[in-house]
């Protein structure tokens, strides 16, 4: 019963930290790979 | 409450602005020995101040701008973007003053407080230079302070010199930014080069000599034979080095990750959580991480060549050939940084003046194989290619490798090249000269080189440890449930959901011979490449029926299922497909377009299925 709940917290976690990641955090569009794009444009036209 | 500060950092290309940027702020930002690295503006708060706000700005010549990274500078400096900055640090290579103030003389008609950092001090003394930089400060009417940026000790002045500047009243101009923006485009070059010649002959004592080992080792690095053969060895011997030096440290990993899942599996009591660890965390996130010592060692090459100089002088020794396909030498930089990642080389892509030639850029740029490909090739290579020597020298699957990053270079200039001749139909290619200025060999700075390695590393294992990690997890619970019926009839894991929805896929890529498992790996593998590595561990070692499939490495179970024309036809869907939509986010905020960002995702697509398709046709009728 707890080896349950333990694993629905971890898989409705993942679901919730993927989808804020990808659709919820509205900022700029990098990778992570590298820092080569760690640049602020937050007025680009 | 005291106010916040701007200050803008400024001056031209490769004169080391962003190593000084790191120093004020503390800051790592990427930095190398050659121009155009930053292509957009960044910020950081000044380490003795807080409220002072640094800004580091494109290299730019001049306030007469020609290229859209040069176009961000002028526009930040005039207040066009936002805030106006209170003063201005600009930074000058000292050795090679006769350009850099012309930009400093320039940069004095906005009217703001500056303070002038004399960068490269260093090698401008080794090289017999003498300078008087308290006559240059009279001169120029502005503090002129000696640097060295790359050093930690170098910028203890320029430090004092900011606070002091961020302390005292600062003056704002009373002239408006259109009046400043018209005066600067007025500017008369002429007139600006005779007050740069009256200075410097007041100034410098000693004019700059290059090294003589310096011009001799230029003879034969530019040279278009010895030039070429020896970018090519580099490159060769990098790809060969992935391969050997990163092996004993592979086996490590995959050995130690190996132990823990089956010490987890013992220690916990079997059920639920016992499989979620070692079948869908473990088996995932560890399939990726074994190939840290790969990515790392590429890395660290890439590093020591972009440190030391030599990159740019490669871009030189391609322009001719560059040019053939309708791009330039000036491309050259940006489609390197592909190799690291695809985002980089889009973004700077700024450097490109010509409008089509940095849409050609940035639409081949992700052709070239990115480092999160790395894991993809390396598995599918280790899994089907023998580990065997080839002329007692050369490892098989180093030269398999090295083929692949060849393969994505040649289709890119195929693709330039047809790019070309379509332009060429409509009048639309021009080619500009290549105008680059050849930064000096330097041995490179290990403390950077130490740095940056660590940026890139500690992002992968961030990345495996959040995005991996994540994935791993819900796809454990996609090919868990709904657990399969006690009458089950095929294996357990066609009846999970991954499995509903693989079968569901796999008609599409059946022509190109992928498994469902394939087409399943290949959905996340869309948030970042090397996830695909991660689905496939998790997913075999869920599926493994037996005790002897589950001990078997993920190398092993493709080896064992999939064939050499299902896996060859896999690498050639990875070298064209656009599996990453960072990128093509990216691509879509350069282009500022929705339909040319839907082409260049749409054709790498359509490139990818159709050389997909042909590699496993000809490879089921030969294999």
């Amino acid at each position: 019963m707890i080896q349950t709940i333990i694993v629905a917290i971890m898989v409705i976690g993942a679901v919730v930290y993927l989808g804020y990641r990808y659709l919820g955090k509205k900022t700029k569009s990098t990778c992570g790979s590298c820092n080569a794009c760690q640049n602020s444009s937050p007025d680009k036209k | 409450m005291t106010n916040t500060l701007s200050f803008a950092l400024i001056g031209q290309p490769n004169c080391g602005k962003t190593a000084l940027f790191n120093l004020l702020t503390g800051s790592n930002a990427k930095i190398a020995n050659y121009p155009g690295v930053t292509v957009d503006r960044r910020e950081g708060q000044f380490l003795e101040q807080k409220n002072v706000k640094i800004i580091d700005l494109p290299g730019t010549y001049s306030l007469r701008t020609t290229s859209p990274d040069e176009e961000i500078s002028r526009k930040v400096l005039l207040g066009q973007l936002g805030c106006k900055p209170d003063a201005i640090i600009a930074v000058a290579d000292a050795t090679n003053l006769r350009m850099t103030l012309r930009m400093v003389l320039e940069l004095k008609h906005l009217d703001l407080p500056m303070v002038v950092s004399l960068n490269l001090f260093d090698v401008a003394k080794a090289r017999g230079l003498k300078i008087d930089t308290e006559k240059m400060s009279q001169r120029l009417g502005v503090p002129v302070i000696a640097t060295t940026a790359i050093k930690k000790n170098g910028s203890e002045q320029i430090r004092q010199a900011v606070a002091a500047l961020a302390n005292s009243e600062l003056q704002h101009s009373s002239k408006d930014s259109q009046t400043i923006a018209t005066e600067i485009d007025q500017l008369d070059s002429k007139a600006l080069y005779q007050e740069v010649d009256q200075i410097l002959s007041d100034c410098v004592i000693q004019q700059n000599q290059l090294p003589r080992w310096h011009q001799k080792l230029d003879s034969i690095v530019l040279n278009p034979v010895s030039g070429l053969l020896i970018l090519l060895t580099a490159l060769f011997v990098m790809f060969q080095a992935v391969y050997a030096w990163a092996a004993p440290v592979m086996d490590l990993i995959e050995e130690s990750i190996g132990n823990l899942g089956d010490w987890v599996g013992e220690t916990l009591p079997s059920g639920m959580l016992n499989d979620l660890l070692v079948n869908g965390v473990i088996a995932g996130v560890g399939s990726v991480l074994v190939f840290l010592p790969q990515i790392t060692i590429l890395f660290a090459l890439i590093l020591l060549l972009e440190d030391s100089g030599y990159l740019p002088r490669a871009a030189y020794l391609l322009d001719n050939l560059l040019a053939k396909t309708g791009l330039s030498g000036r491309a050259f930089i940006p489609l390197l940084s592909s190799f690291a990642c695809a985002i980089p080389s889009v973004m700077s892509a700024r450097t490109i003046h010509d409008p089509r030639e940095r849409l050609v850029t940035i639409a081949i740029a992700p052709l070239l194989t990115c480092s999160a490909r790395l894991p993809v090739y390396a598995l599918i290579i280790a899994a089907v290619i023998p580990d065997r020597e080839v002329f007692g020298l050369f490892n098989l699957q180093g030269i398999t490798l090295f083929g692949l990053y060849v393969i994505g270079v040649l289709s890119a200039g195929i693709i330039a090249f047809i790019m070309k001749i379509f332009a060429h139909k409509k009048g639309k290619v021009q080619q500009f000269p290549l105008l680059m200025e050849l930064p000096t060999y330097r041995m490179p700075n290990i403390r950077h080189i130490l740095i940056a390695l660590w940026e890139r590393v500690s992002a992968f294992l961030k990345r495996a440890g959040t995005i991996i990690f994540a994935i791993s997890v819900i796809l454990w619970a996609l090919v868990t449930f709904p657990e399969a019926p006690a009458d089950l009839q095929a294996p357990a894991i066609d009846y999970s959901f991954a499995g509903m929805l693989g079968h569901l896929i796999q008609p599409i890529f059946a022509p190109l011979g992928f498994t469902w498992e394939m087409c399943i790996a290949m959905i996340p593998g869309l948030a970042a490449r090397e996830v695909v590595v991660a689905t496939l561990g998790t997913i075999y070692s869920v599926a493994a029926t037996s005790e002897e499939m589950t001990e078997q490495a993920l190398m092993g179970l493709i080896n064992s299922s999939w064939g050499l024309p299902t896996a060859f036809a896999f690498l050639a869907w990875y070298v064209y497909a656009p599996m990453c939509l960072a990128t093509l986010a990216v691509i879509k905020r350069e282009t500022n377009s929705t339909a040319k960002t839907l082409l260049i995702a749409g054709y790498l697509t359509g490139l990818a299925y159709v050389i997909a398709l042909i590699t496993y046709q000809i490879a089921l009728r030969l294999v």
